[in-house]
């Protein structure tokens, strides 16, 4: 069964787009990604045209991160003062962020610097989550069960000494308030340099940097996502009129469910064992992205717009 | 009495010929188009429209349906430093969205008379009008034909594949001096007139031409979201914002109440602990 999609100007099966946004939805509730890296592409293959692809993915993030919130909230696993600290920083950072992507196009090559800058990111942050969980598991095996602290970093011993300091109970750490605010800001500006919603980002600082445990990093993320995707939706439909009500509300259904049961799988996995998923599917993105760099395209002539 | 006779006779007279449809000479070309409005809601998946009428005697009909310019942004991938990336973006006016010619035999058959009039495989009479236009920074550049054609021919390629720009072939039929052919009206059809040009060709001469159309037009649920869309992107953008908080809120209360109706029934491992 069809559905014809009002903005994008074409139909879709309507199984296909409920089950798409199950799956990234999945992701979502386990990760505490938005999963726009994933389904963009997918609906540019289904022919959405890429514009209203990635407008429409932003906007069913919202639903899927607001459900994944609640889940993760009723498990304890949002720390909601931490959170809106590195929101405030990360609305700044994507606003400062936007301006200087439009400064660093008008100097030409832009996208191609910051798309292999981000294939390094991704193999840097991959390669070290997998060494490190892994790593942790073996300690595990051998030890046995082990509380979640891993040995605090020279980056989190200085974050620690810095002003504003401020004790967040849910997630058990105390930290400087202008230390967050500026990785918010920092990822802000990442996020809108790298034309992505900034979990892939956020979850590794929030692990590492902050020394939130994951199950806790993974709540606050999707926390930061709800508002995050919230900002783009309204700026995609004011600007460039390429958000698909229709195609996100099916997608949404499926990624609100997907969400759910994601964070359910979250639950029965230990720290490390997500940490080593996640880092997989970083590795996974950063192989795509690089494939998509050397491989000859099937077409050198697109429509454009999308990720 | 018999002079008002007479006048009411004469009236009558008038009023009959003026009521009574006034038939073709002939030998004219005759066109019709039923439906006359292609609306386009949540259940469109293409439709076909039935052109039909009178043709002259002896006469082949050959039909051209095209729909305004509509224009679209394309990027050019090129390779930097062994790299794939996007070298160009481009944005192409001018060329119609929908181009569709239907003939009663080959495309090739076709008399050289209908080729000015646009009966080519290649679409040429379409890509005359496009113009491209390079975006560089600020500033955009218009692309002479030479640079510009490749654009045009990937973009009508895009379009052929969605049945937009098409050639159906053998697809108008004749018997007794009536024509008829299906049109067929794709998803991804833009809205407003679509124009249908009718030929009549005896001998390899152009005997008679005429022109009708239809409309194509969003209705119902498509045409509010994208009248509202278009014109009031923020409210649009909250309505679409508030939709997803709300189907988001209410799919985790929904599995929040399942979670505590399932443990209450008993299944135990329905309660989850927090790490």
């Amino acid at each position: 069964m069809h559905v014809f999609l009002p903005i994008a100007n074409m139909d879709l099966n309507i199984a296909l787009v409920l089950g798409l946004g199950g799956v990234v939805g999945l992701l979502s509730g386990l990760f505490g990604v938005g999963g726009g890296f994933l389904l963009t592409p997918v609906l540019m293959m289904s022919g959405v045209p890429p514009a209203v692809a990635a407008a429409s993915d932003t906007n069913q993030i919202v639903a899927a991160s607001v459900s994944g919130t609640l889940a993760h909230a009723r498990i304890g696993n949002v720390d909601f003062k931490l959170g809106a600290i590195i929101l405030v920083g990360g609305l700044i950072g994507g606003t400062c962020g936007t301006d200087l992507v439009h400064y660093l196009r008008s100097m030409g090559n832009f996208d191609f610097v910051v798309k292999l800058a981000y294939v390094l990111m991704l193999f840097g942050v991959g390669l070290f989550m997998l060494q490190e969980s892994l790593r942790a598991m073996r300690r595990q095996e051998l030890e046995g069960p082990q509380e979640e602290t891993a040995k605090p970093s020279p980056t989190r011993r200085f974050m620690q000494e810095l002003p504003g300091q401020m004790y967040f109970p849910t997630s058990g750490i105390r930290c400087s308030v202008l230390a967050l605010g500026g990785l918010g800001f920092l990822i802000g500006i990442l996020a809108a340099l790298m034309g992505v919603g900034g979990g892939f980002i956020m979850l590794p600082v929030m692990i590492y940097l902050l020394g939130i445990p994951t199950l806790k990093a993974v709540g606050t993320s999707i926390f930061t996502v709800v508002f995050t995707a919230i900002n783009v939706t309204i700026a995609q439909a004011t600007l460039n009129d390429t958000v698909d009500i229709v195609l996100a509300i099916l997608l949404l259904i499926g990624s609100s469910l997907g969400a759910q049961v994601g964070a359910m799988l979250g639950q029965r996995l230990r720290g490390e064992q997500l940490r080593v998923l996640f880092s997989f599917i970083v590795l996974g993105v950063m192989v795509k992205m690089l494939y998509e760099l050397v491989a000859r395209p099937g077409a050198m002539i697109v429509l454009a717009g999308g990720h | 009495m018999p002079r008002i006779r007479r006048g009411t006779g004469i009236t009558l007279a008038l009023v009959l010929i003026l009521i009574c449809p006034w038939p073709a000479p002939a030998g004219a070309l005759t066109v019709r188009v039923a439906p006359e409005l292609v609306s386009v809601n949540l259940g469109y998946h293409g439709r076909e429209v039935l052109l039909e009428g009178e043709a002259p005697p002896g006469a082949d009909v050959y039909v051209k349906v095209v729909s305004a310019p509509v224009r679209a942004t394309l990027s050019q991938k090129g390779r930097v430093l062994g790299f794939w990336m996007n070298v160009r973006k481009v944005s192409v006016e001018g060329l119609p969205k929908l181009y569709q010619l239907y003939t009663p035999g080959t495309l090739a058959d076709a008399p050289p008379v209908l080729r000015r009039e646009g009966f080519t495989a290649d679409y040429a009479d379409a890509r005359r009008a496009a113009r491209v236009t390079e975006q560089t920074g600020n500033a955009d550049r218009l692309l002479p034909t030479a640079a510009a054609d490749p654009f045009v021919a990937s973009l009508v390629q895009m379009y052929e594949r969605k049945g937009l720009y098409a050639i159906g072939e053998r697809a108008v039929q004749t018997r007794n001096g009536r024509f008829r052919v299906l049109i067929n009206v794709p998803v991804g059809v833009p809205q407003g007139e679509i124009r249908a040009q009718v030929y009549a060709v005896r001998a390899g001469h152009l005997v008679a031409v005429s022109q009708t159309g239809f409309r194509v037009r969003s209705a119902g649920l498509v045409r509010q979201l994208r009248v509202l869309s278009g014109t009031d992107g923020p409210v649009y953008g909250s309505l679409a914002v508030l939709i997803a908080l709300f189907a988001g809120a209410l799919i985790g209360i929904f599995f929040d109440w399942l979670r505590r109706f399932l443990a209450r029934g008993g299944t135990g491992n329905a309660t989850i602990e927090a790490h």
